[in-house]
Formats: structure tokens, C-alpha cells, sequence
């Protein structure tokens, strides 16, 4: 062949050739293209990469290095190298397990309800009614109600001397349900649950609207009740939404802060001392360690729980 | 009573014996419309009616009725001798067929057939053995593992009924079941449905727009209009006698030429025959059509011609010009244009001349034509 690229004796055998070098030449033009394809590729998703790098990875990366060094009470003293004994005394500590405590018990106190609720009010407004409109738009509208008017609007009506609650309770005058042991933190999380049970409403009902109404119709006619309609058709259809709702919820729940600093400031005797409160604090005092520890804490459960979530619950879900 | 495998024994699920189904003067408004009118209608125990009609004629909504998913305005709706207007459309005991099938997405083909026996707590033994025989007599035994979103149109279509037939149910309820299939699988399965009703012996109400349909699958045919009935009876008498122009015109494929007709009273030939006089020319009349009008006495009349009861002929009657030809091999359709603007319907058969468009034609018509009052477009009788 290379005798023939040469020196091409007949037409024919330099035809060969020349269909030869134009295969190998087509194929580092596809290999080109593909690299010049990426390159294009890569430079559309720069932008995003820099910001993510700037704003998201640089800081994580930082707080799990800033844990390993201990601060000086005083800014004056240079931090200390200390290596993992810092992630190791304080994931040890007493006060983070009765943080990760308060959090879970904030968590299953908001989540589940806060989605049952949703679901409910949700199905509840689904009905053909006149001026349903009208509760569908009051169920939706905490969504448009900020962190903090929301508690300071609890926070007055949980007064122990002028609240409402404390006069509807008869404990008026007596010590405030937001200063009690027992009810702080199910008060918090109430509190939560009904700022975003808006957001929830609004999920569910969009959900609940998309399921065809014949679904439910076959069903009656095949001997299903309202229950069972709800149980074998509705909910599976629903499950996307549900999960949606699951995952997201526990994420802003592990995260809540306004309301706690607002209510309570992780009191009564820290009983509502969330992690990322218990975070907060570390950081205010100037514990940018510990703070750096806890933070990297609370991302590594974070991560951990949404996995389960993805690799248990989704599962039985049904994407349409 | 077995589903194809002729099961003997259903163990615990009775199997309901076909029953009867009534409305009696079933009237249903949505506000200011009047959706059904007025409706007294009976389906047989194990008969197949057909309730056909245009859309919007209120007989989707009429099946609605009796399979409880809308309450009638007034009058009485009975399953067998039992009244049903109180009665939950779960505990009516009938199935129904969907339009859009209405398999439930999330389920398997298995858990949809067996969805209607869970609900009657049916036990698990016996559920897979309904399942089962069911699924073979409907060709779905390898699909039974599949999510209604990976079979074809047919399929699921099959999964539908396999749903209504598992359950041995009092009747079957059918809302345009094969609207949404290709035109061949629809004959395919309008075939497999008549043939299915046949083996069963259930009693089927069955909705369609498609008189094609209708006349295949009915052994009646109650027709709808605005929501009052027209006319019930077996196809061929409505084909071949609807009780006013708007059956006529609404049976038959293609449509029966509908034309505004004089009579003179007066006219008349020795042997007691004589003609109307229509745009394009004139139609005879027989001894009895010309004695029934000569008695009613009006000169106004509305002529129904069927297009297969015209024909090319160089003495015939009516004048028209070709305006459109449909050449479908077995036969041919002609739209042809009468001096007055209207049109008119001719099905040829068998190998006619080659036509062409612009010809003038001379047509005769074979046999009486149907004869409708001008008014309100009853037949008026022979």
C-alpha cells in the first residue's frame, strides 16, 4: 500500500490509496471534533464551575481545614495546628450529642407533620366546591410570610403575660410555654411546620391536580372507597412529590435558625440548641474551630441521610 | 361463565348472573344544559346496546349515570330490579371500560387486572387464579409483569377489559373503548369485543360516536341527539327505517343525501305512482309512497336518498354535475353537485366508466326514497 502511495502505478491502485490516507484523516477529524465539542462544552459550564468553586466548594473544602486547627480565646493568640483531636473532642462531647439530639426531635417533629398536614389541607381543597379559591389561597399564603414576621407574630402570641396562647392555655402569667423545658422545642417546631405548610400545600395540591380524574373514577367503579382510592391510587401517584417533599424538608429542618434565634436563642437551658444554632454559637464566640467541626458535622449527616433517603425511599416511588 | 378457560367455581367471588340495566325518564342538567332528556331506555339482561350519537349528545354522560359517577337530575336508574340513584358507584357491581383505558400507571399489568378483585378482598389464591385464566383468554399471559407505559396501544386496550371481565361483573359499561386505537386494530378488536359478548353472555351498554361500530357491536341501537333519544331498535331497522332525518342522515357510510322536496298533491299518474320534484330534477314515487303522501296532503317533504340507491343512468331523473370522485377500489364515491349548490352522494360499485370532474351526469334512483316531515323530520310511515 505504501509502494502504491508512492508511486501510484495505475489510476485505480491510487484511487485505493487516496480512499486509504482519507479514512485515516477522517478519523482525526472525528477525534477533533469530539475535543473541540468537549472544549465548548466545558467553557459553557465554566461560568457555573467558578461560582460553584468560589462560593461552594472553596468554603466546604475550608471548613473541614479550618477544623483542624484550634483558636485562641483571644484574637490576638495565632490559631494551632491540633489535627483530628479537635473533631474528636468535640463530636464526642456531651453538648453535641444533646445538640444532634434537639435536631432529630426537631426534625421528626416537623417533617412528617408538616407533610401530613400539607397532604391534607391539600386534599381537603382539591374538592369542587364554590369559593374553594379562596382557602386555597389562604392554605398557600405562609409561603409569602417571612422567617421573622412569622415569629415574631408567635412570639407575641406565646407571651407568658399578654399572649393569646398562654390566656386560651390558662398558664397566663405563669412561666411561657418558650421558657419551659418540655414545650420549647415542640413549639419551635410547630412554629416551622406552620410557616411551611405553604410551601407543602402548594406541592401537594399541584400534584394532587395532575392525577387523572378517570384514575380515580375506574377505581370507584372497581369497588375502591374513598381510603382505599386514597392508599392504592392517589398516594403512589403522589409518591414523586412526597419524596420531593421528604427530602427537601429534612434538609431545611437540619438548617432552620431564624425562628430559634428569634424564639428561643437555643434555650430554655439549651433544650432547643439545634445544631446549626449550637454552630452559631460556637462562631459568635469566636470558636472558629469548633464551629468548622460542627459545620462539617452537620454537612457529612446531611449527605448521609439524603443517600438513605435516595437509596430506601425512592424505591417506592413512582415516577409517572 | 368462565373467562375463556371455561373455569367451572369462582370460590368466594359471586359471579353476578347478567342483569338488566333501566333508565326511566333519567334527565340530567349541568347548569343550564340539559345533558340527557328525559331518557327511558332498557338494556336487556345480556343484550349489547349501543348508545351512539354525536359528541356532545349527552351518551357518555347517560353512562355515566348508571355507573354512578354522575347522579341524574330526575328519574330512576335500576341494575337488574334494584334502584341505584343512592347507590355508591363502588357497590353497583358493574365495570366499565375507558376511553383513555384508565390503567393505573404505577401498577403492573398483574395488579391491574386483580385491582378490582383486591377490593373485594377476593383471597390471593383465588386472585391469581382469575388473573391467570383471565390474561390467556385476552393473549396477556407475557405481559402481566409489564407497567401500562410499555405496552402498545392494543395492549393496554386488552388490560382494560381483561380489568372488566376479571371480576365477572352484573354488566359492562363501554365509554368509546376503541376511539383511540389505529383503524386497523380497532376492526381487529371490534371483532374480538362482539365476539367476547357472544362468549360471556353479559349484558353491555356501549357508547360511540362510530355508526360503523355501532352496527357491528349493537344488537340494538338506541340513537341520541341533544340528549333525547331518537329512535331504538335493531341496526338493520334503523338503517333501513330510522324514524326522522337526523338517524338517517347519521346511519350509513357514506351519510344518506338529505333534500328538500315539493309534492303536488294533485299530480298522478293512472297507476297511482308520481314524483317529487327536487333541485336537479325529480324523484319517483311507488303506489304507497304516493298514496301515503297523497293522504297526508302537504306538499313540502324532506327526501332521503341513501347514495348506494343511485345510480349513472342516461334516462335518469336527477341532473348533476362531478364535482369530487373518491376512487377506493371496491367502490367509488361520488360527490356530485346538484344546479342548486347542494351536494349529493353517489357509491358506485363494481368497474363504472372512467369519470371526469365537470362531467354532467344524469342519476336514477333505485327503489322509494325515505320520506321526512319537513317540520320536525319523522318519517313519515308507508
Amino acid at each position: 500500500m505504501s509502494d502504491a502511495d508512492l508511486a501510484p502505478g495505475t489510476a485505480a491502485l491510487g484511487e485505493v490509496a487516496a480512499g486509504a490516507s482519507e479514512g485515516a484523516a477522517s478519523g482525526h477529524r472525528w477525534l477533533g471534533r469530539t475535543l473541540r465539542e468537549a472544549a465548548v462544552g466545558y467553557l459553557f459550564v465554566l461560568p457555573a464551575m467558578a461560582v460553584f468553586a468560589v462560593f461552594v466548594f472553596y468554603p466546604l473544602l475550608r471548613t473541614f481545614w479550618l477544623g483542624l486547627f484550634r483558636v485562641a480565646p483571644y484574637p490576638t493568640i495565632p490559631s494551632k495546628f491540633v489535627g483530628l483531636s479537635q473533631y474528636r473532642s468535640v463530636l464526642t462531647s456531651h453538648d453535641f450529642f444533646a445538640s444532634l439530639g434537639d435536631t432529630v426531635e426537631f426534625v421528626l417533629l416537623t417533617v412528617p407533620i408538616g407533610i401530613v398536614l400539607g397532604l391534607a389541607l391539600a386534599a381537603m381543597a382539591d374538592a369542587r366546591i364554590r369559593g374553594i379559591r379562596f382557602f386555597r389561597t389562604i392554605y398557600s399564603s405562609t409561603v409569602a410570610t417571612s422567617v421573622a414576621v412569622v415569629s415574631v407574630i408567635f412570639f407575641t402570641l406565646l407571651n407568658p403575660t399578654v399572649g393569646l396562647f398562654s390566656y386560651w392555655l390558662g398558664i397566663e402569667g405563669g412561666n411561657g410555654i418558650l421558657q419551659s423545658n418540655t414545650w420549647a422545642l415542640p413549639a419551635v417546631a410547630t412554629v416551622t411546620v406552620w410557616q411551611n405548610i405553604g410551601f407543602t400545600f402548594i406541592l401537594m395540591s399541584a400534584a394532587l391536580q395532575a392525577i387523572p380524574e378517570e384514575l380515580l373514577e375506574a377505581a370507584r367503579i372497581d369497588g375502591a372507597g374513598g381510603r382505599s382510592r386514597f392508599w392504592r391510587v392517589t398516594l403512589p401517584l403522589l409518591s414523586p412529590t412526597v419524596f420531593f417533599a421528604a427530602v427537601v424538608g429534612i434538609i431545611a429542618s437540619f438548617e432552620a435558625f431564624g425562628q430559634i434565634d428569634l424564639l428561643t436563642q437555643g434555650g430554655p437551658d439549651n433544650h432547643t440548641n439545634v445544631l446549626v444554632y449550637y454552630l452559631y454559637t460556637s462562631f459568635q464566640n469566636n470558636d472558629f474551630g469548633k464551629a468548622s467541626v460542627l459545620a462539617a458535622a452537620l454537612f457529612v449527616i446531611l449527605l448521609a441521610v439524603t443517600l438513605v433517603q435516595f437509596r430506601f425511599l425512592e424505591r417506592r416511588v413512582f415516577y409517572g | 361463565m368462565g373467562a375463556g378457560d371455561g373455569g367451572t367455581g369462582l370460590g368466594t367471588l359471586t359471579v353476578a348472573e347478567p342483569c338488566r340495566l333501566s333508565f326511566e325518564g333519567v334527565t340530567k342538567r349541568f347548569g343550564d344544559v340539559i345533558a340527557v332528556d328525559d331518557l327511558t331506555l332498557e338494556v336487556e339482561a345480556g343484550e349489547s346496546l349501543v348508545l351512539l350519537g354525536p359528541s356532545g349528545c349527552g351518551k357518555s354522560t347517560a353512562l355515566r349515570i348508571m355507573a354512578g359517577l354522575e347522579t341524574p337530575t330526575a328519574g330512576v336508574v335500576r341494575i337488574g330490579d334494584r334502584v341505584v340513584n343512592d347507590v355508591d358507584a363502588k357497590d353497583r357491581d358493574v365495570a366499565m371500560v375507558f376511553q383513555s383505558y384508565a390503567l393505573y400507571p404505577h401498577l403492573n399489568v398483574r395488579r391491574n387486572i386483580e385491582f378490582p378483585l383486591r377490593s373485594r378482598h377476593v383471597p390471593a389464591e383465588e386472585r391469581a387464579r382469575l388473573v391467570t385464566s383471565t390474561a390467556r383468554s385476552l393473549g396477556l399471559e407475557t405481559l402481566l409483569d409489564r407497567k401500562p407505559a410499555q405496552l402498545s396501544g392494543g395492549q393496554r386496550q386488552r388490560v382494560a377489559l381483561a380489568r372488566a371481565i376479571v371480576r365477572h361483573p352484573r354488566a359492562f359499561l363501554m365509554d368509546e373503548p376503541l376511539s383511540n386505537l389505529d383503524a386497523q386494530l380497532r376492526t381487529e378488536m371490534r371483532a374480538e369485543l362482539a365476539e367476547l359478548h357472544h362468549r360471556l353472555g353479559v349484558t353491555v351498554l356501549y357508547v360511540t360516536h362510530d355508526q360503523v361500530e355501532a352496527m357491528t357491536m349493537g344488537q340494538r341501537i338506541a340513537v341520541l341527539r341533544d340528549g333525547v333519544l331518537q329512535q331504538v331498535d335493531v341496526p338493520r331497522t334503523v338503517h333501513d327505517r330510522p324514524a326522522n332525518a337526523f338517524v338517517a342522515g347519521f346511519i350509513g357510510s357514506p351519510p344518506m343525501n338529505i333534500l328538500a322536496g315539493r309534492f303536488d298533491t294533485a299530480d298522478g299518474t293512472a297507476d297511482g305512482t308520481a314524483e317529487v320534484v327536487v333541485d336537479g330534477g325529480s324523484i319517483p314515487l311507488g303506489p304507497a309512497a304516493t298514496a301515503a303522501l297523497r293522504r297526508r296532503g302537504l306538499p313540502d317533504v324532506t327526501v332521503g336518498v341513501r347514495p348506494e340507491h343511485l345510480r349513472a343512468d342516461p334516462d335518469g331523473t336527477l341532473k348533476v354535475t362531478v364535482a369530487l370522485a373518491e376512487y377506493l377500489g371496491y367502490e367509488q364515491h361520488l360527490g356530485c353537485r346538484l344546479p342548486g349548490g347542494g351536494m349529493l352522494t353517489v357509491r358506485l360499485t363494481g368497474t363504472s366508466s372512467a369519470l371526469v370532474l365537470g362531467d354532467t351526469l344524469a342519476l336514477a334512483v333505485e327503489g322509494d326514497p325515505h320520506l321526512f316531515d319537513p317540520v320536525d323530520g319523522t318519517r313519515i310511515d308507508v
